[in-house]
């Protein structure tokens, strides 16, 4: 499956974008919030990771949501309270990861929020790992 | 908080006046009494002493007697007065006084008014929220001006905790996101098929550095949390915090081979569940951190009528009474309880700051064969009513 990953820390987009191909994901990144509209218009990503901070990333996610691409966003972010987490999820967001993370959990996630692969039949015609 | 009755400002002026005017009243009333009776004195002299003159028959001529006065009927008339200036004057008097008590009390109610509604709402202000403001309609008078000052202090204070908060969210962003970054990077690195023996140890040894370092952030933040105002209040039970911290903590227990006994009671108070479990478990932590092998941790939770308590006490190193104050100190730890830098520093601010934002404190004794028991008192306050 495919993920976009945007943050404003262009290391962290780097390094997230490192350890999810390592895990077998195909992974664009962009480094400014504003180019994440066209590239996911593009239809071929399941998951967006969103990585920028609070407001700028909950307006965005609002964006996204009404543009209707239906690539799932994860909002990767500091959360400083339960209020920031909740906004989070209002603006659309489909799961939130606070940072700082374990690795280990965010692949999970991402794993958790792409098209369930069905284990017997190997030819779904997803875009399978 | 309801006045009392003898402290009342209100019944303290409806008695004052209800006295002034009984006084006043009386001292009218004697001063009357006075001067009726000089009149009348002096009137029913002239009526009752006057010459006697009598017809004498004998020669014929009107004899003057000698003065006569009747002193039966002028006392009997004098009486009467007294009588009834001073009973029923006395009894005009008192309910005279009486109707202007109770107009007094009337009247006070309606001039305290005002002060009673700036006493309800820094009541509801208190501690809870700052957005409130008095807006005490009417003219311009002492008790406006008054509740107009009260307003623009708050809108000052609302700013300065808006101030930290912003700050606050603001720092919490800053500091968590470079360490954010570097454990990312870590994780990755590490997970690299071709990294090296040496590369793993040094990742593990700074992963172990950073979650010192997220560990210590969340500890300031949580500290600055808990000294601004607690604003989440819910019902919450000490116990049942108490039983997940003691959860959390069992493994280090075991470790440390730290015997936990446990004794706790239903403790329920209104306050931040965030805050107070932070609380808790900065308790357990400690008593279990600063301990020697083979010690005892005990933790009991108990509920009064007005209070909660939580009491921790653990084996370990001497501790004087005069080291007491510092452990409370930000970033001060006792050199000889500490064999390493594995907490914060900021364990039991961050205790005594949650339990004095709850309106409570937290108290410590050393043991005197080692070790120390901290004392966590909270009102219980609304959860004592419901």
């Amino acid at each position: 499956m495919r993920v976009l990953v945007v943050d404003d820390e262009d290391l962290m987009a780097a390094a997230i974008a490192e350890g999810l191909r390592q895990e077998s994901f195909a992974v664009d990144v962009v480094g400014d919030g504003a180019q994440v509209p066209a590239e996911l218009a593009e239809g071929c990503h399941d998951v967006l990771i969103l990585g920028l901070p609070r407001a700028h990333g909950d307006e965005l996610c609002r964006r996204i949501v009404a543009a209707g691409t239906g690539a799932r966003v994860l909002m990767l972010t500091v959360f400083v309270s339960e209020a920031d987490r909740l906004a989070a999820l209002a603006a659309g967001a489909d799961d939130c990861l606070a940072k700082p993370f374990v690795f280990a959990e965010l692949v999970a996630r991402v794993r958790a929020l792409g098209p369930r692969l069905v284990e017997t039949g190997a030819t779904t015609g997803h875009r399978s790992p | 908080m309801k006045a009392s009755w003898h402290g009342s400002l209100r019944v303290r002026h409806t008695l004052m006046f209800g006295l002034m005017f009984l006084l006043a009243g009386s001292v009218v009333l004697g001063g009357v009494m006075i001067l009726v009776q000089n009149s009348m004195d002096y009137s029913l002299a002239v009526v009752f002493a006057r010459k006697m003159e009598k017809y004498s028959p004998a020669d014929n001529v009107w004899v003057s007697d000698a003065i006569a006065t009747d002193e039966v009927s002028r006392q009997i008339i004098m009486d009467s007065m007294r009588e009834n200036v001073l009973f029923k004057g006395g009894l005009t008097l008192l309910g005279a006084s009486l109707a202007a008590t109770a107009g007094a009390w009337w009247l006070s109610g309606r001039l305290l008014r005002p002060l009673n509604t700036i006493t309800e709402t820094a009541h509801r202000i208190a501690g809870r929220t700052l957005h409130k403001r008095i807006e005490l309609a009417g003219p311009h008078s002492e008790v406006k001006s008054l509740a107009d000052s009260f307003d623009s202090m708050l809108d000052r204070l609302d700013e300065a905790f808006a101030g930290q908060g912003r700050f606050i969210a603001n720092a919490a962003h800053e500091l968590k996101t470079p360490i954010a970054l570097s454990r990312t990077l870590l994780d990755v690195a590490m997970a690299r098929p071709d990294s090296t023996p040496q590369l793993q140890r040094l990742g593990e040894n700074l992963l172990a550095v950073n979650l010192r370092h997220e560990r210590l952030i969340d500890s300031l933040l949580t500290l600055a949390r808990a000294e601004d105002a607690v604003t989440d209040r819910r019902p919450v039970d000490l116990a049942q915090l108490a039983e997940y911290a003691l959860d959390v903590t069992a493994k280090a227990a075991v470790d440390q081979q730290v015997q936990v006994q446990a004794q706790l009671a239903a403790a329920t108070v209104v306050g931040d569940p965030l805050l107070l479990e932070q609380l808790i478990r900065n308790l357990v932590d400690n008593a279990v951190r600063y301990n020697h092998r083979d010690g005892f941790v005990w933790v009991q939770t108990l509920e009064e009528a007005r209070q909660a308590e939580i009491i921790v006490t653990n084996t370990g190193a001497l501790i004087s009474p005069h080291e007491v104050p510092a452990l409370f100190e930000p970033f001060r730890r006792l050199t000889d309880r500490v064999g390493s830098a594995r907490g914060s520093g900021l364990g039991l601010s961050i205790v005594r700051a949650v339990a004095q934002a709850h309106g409570g404190d937290a108290l410590a004794i050393p043991r005197p064969d080692g070790g120390l028991s901290v004392r966590v008192i909270l009102p219980r306050g609304e959860a004592a009513r419901a």
